[in-house]
C-alpha cells in the first residue's frame, strides 16, 4: 500500500497547490514529516523541509533540481565571499555584481533568450535562432530571491551565514514556485528560531484555514473564468463590445482571484510550519490610485524593485544632480526636468523591467511601460497639483474605478497573445466593432450575475488577511476590516464555514467546467 | 465560545469529510440525476450487455458505428454497444463482457475511426472509468500493458486534472466526486433525470441505436483528415489484438466494416494515411483468421448525410444499416469467406 502511494505521488504531474495529489499526499506526508523531526531537532527538521521542498519543485521535471541545486550552491559561496571581502569595498563590489550578473544570466538565457534571438534572427537572417528553451518553474522568483540576499549581504543587512537556513530559505516550498518574493531579514530569522520547529495547533489551525480560503478562490473564483479568457483571445478579430468587455472583466477578476488565491495558499502553508510570510495581495482593486494599486498589488515584488531597482537609481540620479550642481528638493522636483530626471526615468526603468520580468513578449514591455505612464501621472499629479484627496463615497468610489479601468487596460496587453489581438480587445471594449447583444440571453445573464457577485467579494469584503487579522496573519500592519463580523475566530462558526470551503474547494478541484464527448 | 486549536481544527475536519462523504454517497448512487447524456446512454449499453441481450449481432466501435448502425435495420438479432470515444482498448474490455455470457454472439461488427488507434484519450477515464464501466484493476492492466508495449505517450494522456498515472486511476475508478462536480453543477444538482431516464429507455429500446440530428451542427471535415500518419499507438495495437483473440477462443467471426464519411472529409483525408490504414486491416485478416474486412477502403457518403464529416444523420443511418444488412445475411451463409460489401455511394 505504501509502494502504491509513493507511486502515485511520483506519477502524477504538475504538483499544484490545488490538486488532490498535494492536497491528499504531498502536504499530510509533509507537515506529519516535519512534526516528527521537530521532536528531533531543528536540524532534523529543516533538512526534512528542504528534501520536502525539493522533491516538490523537481515533481515537475526532477532535472531542475539539479539547476536549483547549482544556483542555491553558486549564489552561497558568493555569499560566503562577499562577507569574507568585507574589508575590501571594490572587491566586494565586484563579487557582489559577479554574483547577481550570474542569476541575471540564468534567467536571461532560461527566459529571453529564445525570445531575443528570434527577433534578431527576423530582422538579421545571419543570427541563428534556436529551439525554445524549457524554462524552469519559477526561476523568475528564487533568482530575484537570492539577487537580494547578495546585495543585503554586501550592504550588511544580513550575516547569517548558515546554510541550512540559506537552503530552505530559498528553497522552500510554499513561495519557491511563485513567491511571494522573500526578503531574508523576514525570514531567515524565523527559520533560525528554534520556536519554529515545534508542533503548534493554533497555526495549524490558521494556516490550514487560510489555505482554504484561498484554495477557494482559486478554483471556484478564478478557474471557471478560464474557459471565458482563452475563448475570447483565441480570437479577437472583430470583437464586438460586449465579449471584449466581457473578455477583459473576466480576465481581470480571473487574475486577481488566481493570485490571491496563490498567495493566500503560500501564506497559510507557511503558517501550518510556524512561518509568517510577508503581506503579498491587499485588495489592489480597492487602489484609489496607481501608486497605491502597486503597494496592495504584488506587494513584495513591488518592494524588490523598489528597494534594488527604484531606488539605487533614483539615489544614482540625485547624486549626479548633486554633482553637478543641480537641486534634489522638493522644490526641485516641481521643475519639469527635476522631475523626469528624479521621479519618471526611474519609474520608467523600473516598470518596463517588471513588465519584462513577468514575460519575454513585447505585451509585457508595453504592459510596463503603460504602468509606467500611469505612476508618472499619478506622481506628477501629487507634485504638481497636491490637494487634500477628498474623502465623500462618490470621490472615493470614481478614483477607485478609474484606477481599476487604468488597470484594466493594462492587464488587456498583459493576457493578449499579441499586441494586435491587445489593441482588437481594446478596440472592441470602445465599440469599434458594434455592438451586437450576444449576451441577452438567460446563459449571458447568468454569467453577468456572476460577474456582478465576485466584483461584491472583490469591493465590498474584506480581505484573507482583514479576515484573519486577530491572528496577524502576515508579517507587517494590517488593514482593519470595516466589519467584526466577517473576521475568523476559533470558534464553531468559523470552523463549520472552513470545513465547508474545504469540502466546497476540494470538489471543485475537477473542475466546473463539463468536457463533453456525447453527440459532440 | 472560542474552541481549542485541536477542537477547532477536529471541527473543521469533521464537517469537510462529512460534506464530502455526502457528496461521494450522492454521486455514487445516483448517476441519473447529474451526469451528462452520455451516460444513460453508456449505461443502456452496458445493461445490454451484462444481460447478455445483445442477439446474434453485436455492433463494437466508437461513436461512429454508434451513429450509423441501426440494429433494427440489419435483419437479425442485434444490439449496438458502439460508444463515443470508445478506443480499441475500452472495446475490448466490452468484448470480454460479451464472450464470457452463456451465448456469445455469433457476429460482431467492428468499425473503427483510424484516428483512434493511433493515441488514447481522456475518455477512457472520463467517460468508461469515471461512468464505472472499467474498474481500477482494468485501468492498472492497462497501464501495465501501456508499459510492456512501450507505450509511453499513454500515461502523457491529459485528463485536464492535473492528475495521472496510479492516482488518476483510483480517483476516477473509486468515483471521488471531485470528477463530477462540473456535471453537478450543470445539472444543478438534480436536474437532469428526467432527461436521462428517457434517453436511457429509448436507447434500451432502440438495441444501443443513437440518433443523431438530421440537422448539420457543423460543416468542418472529420477527424480522419486530421491525422498526419497512421501509426498506430502500440497499446491500442495490442488491444485490438486480445479483442480478436477472444472473440477467436468464443468462436465468434468479426466483420471489420469501414463506416463511410463525407466527401469533404475523404478529399481531406491524406491518401497515404488511409492506404496505411488499409494495410494494417490487411494484416489482421492474415493473422486472424475469424476477420474479415468488409471494405478495405472507406467510402465517401454526400455531406448531407452527415451532422459533422464523420457522424452519420438519421437518413444517413437507415441507408447505411439497409446496406449493411444482405452483406450480413450473404456472410452468415458463407462466413469463412471474405465478404466484399460494397459501401460506395449509389
Amino acid at each position: 500500500m505504501l509502494g502504491a502511494c509513493l507511486r502515485a505521488w511520483l506519477e502524477a504531474r504538475g504538483l499544484l497547490f490545488s490538486s488532490l495529489v498535494f492536497i491528499f499526499g504531498f502536504l499530510p506526508a509533509t507537515l506529519i514529516g516535519f512534526y516528527i523531526a521537530a521532536r528531533t531537532g531543528r536540524q532534523v527538521a529543516a533538512i526534512w523541509l528542504i528534501g520536502a521542498s525539493l522533491l516538490f519543485y523537481g515533481w515537475w521535471n526532477p532535472a531542475a533540481v539539479i539547476l536549483l541545486l547549482v544556483s542555491i550552491c553558486a549564489n552561497y559561496g558568493v555569499a560566503i565571499l562577499i562577507l569574507r571581502t568585507e574589508p575590501h569595498p571594490r572587491l566586494q563590489s565586484w563579487i557582489t555584481a559577479g554574483g547577481v550578473c550570474f542569476n541575471l544570466g540564468a534567467l536571461f538565457y532560461y527566459k529571453y533568450l529564445f525570445s531575443v534571438l528570434g527577433f534578431l534572427h527576423y530582422f538579421f537572417p545571419f543570427v541563428h535562432d534556436i529551439d525554445p528553451i524549457v524554462l524552469p518553474l519559477g526561476i523568475s522568483f528564487f533568482s530575484f530571491t537570492q539577487i537580494g540576499y547578495l546585495v543585503d549581504c554586501k550592504a550588511g543587512v544580513t550575516r547569517d551565514r548558515d546554510f541550512l537556513n540559506y537552503m530552505l530559505f530559498v528553497t522552500f516550498f510554499p513561495h519557491l514556485i511563485a513567491g511571494p518574493i522573500l526578503h531574508n531579514r523576514d525570514i531567515m530569522p524565523q527559520f533560525a528560531d528554534r520556536t519554529t520547529y515545534r508542533v503548534s495547533l493554533e497555526n495549524l489551525g490558521v494556516g490550514l484555514s487560510i489555505f482554504v480560503i484561498g484554495l477557494v478562490k482559486k478554483v471556484v473564483c478564478a478557474d471557471p473564468l478560464s474557459s471565458w479568457v482563452a475563448a475570447g483571445y483565441a480570437h479577437t478579430d472583430g470583437m464586438e463590445w460586449m465579449a471584449a468587455w466581457n473578455v477583459a472583466l473576466c480576465y481581470s477578476l480571473q487574475l486577481y482571484f488566481d493570485f490571491s488565491g496563490y498567495s493566500d495558499m503560500a501564506i497559510g502553508l507557511a503558517r501550518t510550519m510556524n512561518i509568517r510570510f510577508p503581506r503579498n495581495f491587499e485588495s489592489p482593486y480597492k487602489a484609489q490610485n496607481v501608486i497605491e494599486y502597486w503597494q496592495r498589488w504584488h506587494i513584495t515584488l513591488t518592494r524588490f524593485l523598489t528597494s534594488y531597482v527604484y531606488t539605487p537609481i533614483a539615489m544614482s540620479i540625485m547624486r549626479w544632480r548633486i554633482s553637478h550642481r543641480l537641486g534634489v528638493n522638493r522644490l526641485a522636483q516641481q521643475t519639469l526636468t527635476g522631475f523626469l530626471a528624479m521621479v519618471a526615468t526611474p519609474l520608467v526603468v523600473t516598470m518596463t523591467l517588471a513588465g519584462i520580468w513577468h514575460g519575454s513578449g513585447l505585451t509585457f514591455v508595453i504592459f510596463g511601460v503603460l504602468h509606467a505612464l500611469y505612476l508618472c501621472v499619478n506622481h506628477a499629479i501629487r507634485v504638481f497639483h497636491p490637494k487634500p484627496r477628498s474623502r465623500r463615497l462618490l470621490s472615493t468610489m470614481g478614483r477607485c474605478l478609474l484606477t481599476y479601468l487604468c488597470v484594466l487596460v493594462a492587464s488587456v496587453v498583459f493576457r493578449a497573445p499579441s499586441v494586435s489581438a491587445a489593441m482588437n480587445v481594446l478596440t472592441g471594449m470602445i465599440g469599434l466593432h458594434g455592438f451586437a447583444d450576444a449576451f441577452a440571453t438567460h446563459a449571458g445573464l447568468e454569467h453577468g450575475l456572476h460577474l456582478a457577485l465576485l466584483y461584491v467579494v472583490v469591493w465590498l469584503l474584506p480581505n484573507t488577511q482583514q479576515i484573519m487579522h486577530r491572528y496577524s496573519p502576515v508579517l507587517g500592519e494590517i488593514e482593519a476590516p470595516l466589519t467584526v463580523r466577517l473576521t475568523w475566530d476559533r470558534n464553531v462558526t468559523s470552523a463549520v464555514a472552513i470545513g465547508i470551503g474545504a469540502s466546497i474547494g476540494i470538489l471543485a478541484l475537477g473542475g466546473t467546467t463539463e468536457f463533453l464527448y456525447f453527440q459532440f | 465560545m472560542t474552541l481549542s486549536p485541536r477542537s477547532y481544527l477536529l471541527c473543521s475536519s469533521l464537517v469537510a469529510c462529512l460534506l464530502i462523504a455526502a457528496a461521494w454517497l450522492y454521486t455514487s448512487l445516483m448517476p441519473m440525476h447529474f451526469l451528462e447524456g452520455g451516460y444513460p446512454v453508456w449505461a443502456a449499453k452496458q445493461n445490454i450487455l451484462r444481460t447478455c441481450d445483445f442477439g446474434s449481432v453485436l455492433v463494437l466501435g466508437d461513436s461512429r458505428p454508434e451513429a450509423a448502425i441501426v440494429p433494427s435495420r440489419l435483419g437479425l438479432p442485434a444490439a449496438n454497444i458502439a460508444s463515443g470515444a470508445a478506443t480499441p482498448i475500452e472495446n475490448y474490455f466490452f468484448a470480454r463482457r460479451a464472450v464470457s455470457c452463456p451465448s456469445a454472439p455469433r457476429y460482431v461488427i467492428y468499425s473503427q475511426s483510424l484516428s483512434s488507434f493511433v493515441s488514447a484519450n481522456q475518455f477512457l477515464w472520463k467517460n468508461a472509468a469515471r461512468y464505472g464501466f472499467i474498474a481500477f484493476r482494468d485501468l492498472r492492466d492497462i497501464a501495465r500493458a501501456a508499459a510492456e508495449q512501450h507505450d509511453p505517450a499513454f500515461g502523457g494522456t491529459d485528463t485536464h486534472d492535473g492528475l495521472s498515472g496510479i492516482a488518476r486511476d483510483l480517483v476516477y475508478s473509486s468515483g471521488f466526486p471531485s470528477i463530477f462536480t462540473a456535471s453537478l453543477v450543470k445539472a444543478r444538482g438534480f436536474g437532469r433525470y428526467d432527461a436521462n431516464i428517457a434517453l436511457f429507455e429509448h436507447t434500451s429500446v432502440t438495441r444501443g441505436a443513437v440518433t443523431y440530428t438530421d440537422t448539420p451542427i457543423r460543416t468542418d471535415v472529420g477527424i480522419d483528415a486530421q491525422v498526419s500518419s497512421f501509426v498506430p499507438s502500440p497499446v491500442q495495437a495490442y488491444y485490438f489484438d486480445k479483442a480478436l483473440d477472444l472473440f477467436a477462443a468464443a468462436g465468434v467471426r468479426v466483420l471489420y466494416v469501414a463506416i463511410p464519411v463525407s466527401e469533404s472529409t475523404v478529399r481531406a483525408m491524406k491518401p497515404k494515411v488511409a492506404a496505411d490504414f488499409s494495410q494494417f486491416l490487411a494484416q489482421h485478416t492474415k493473422k486472424f483468421s475469424n476477420l474479415v474486412v468488409a471494405n478495405p477502403t472507406t467510402a465517401a457518403w454526400p455531406d448531407d448525410l452527415f451532422v459533422d464529416g464523420s457522424h452519420m444523420n438519421e437518413r444517413g443511418a437507415a441507408i447505411l444499416s439497409e446496406r449493411l444488412a444482405p452483406c450480413l445475411s450473404q456472410w452468415e451463409k458463407s462466413p469463412d469467406r471474405p465478404v466484399p460489401c460494397d459501401l460506395a455511394w449509389r
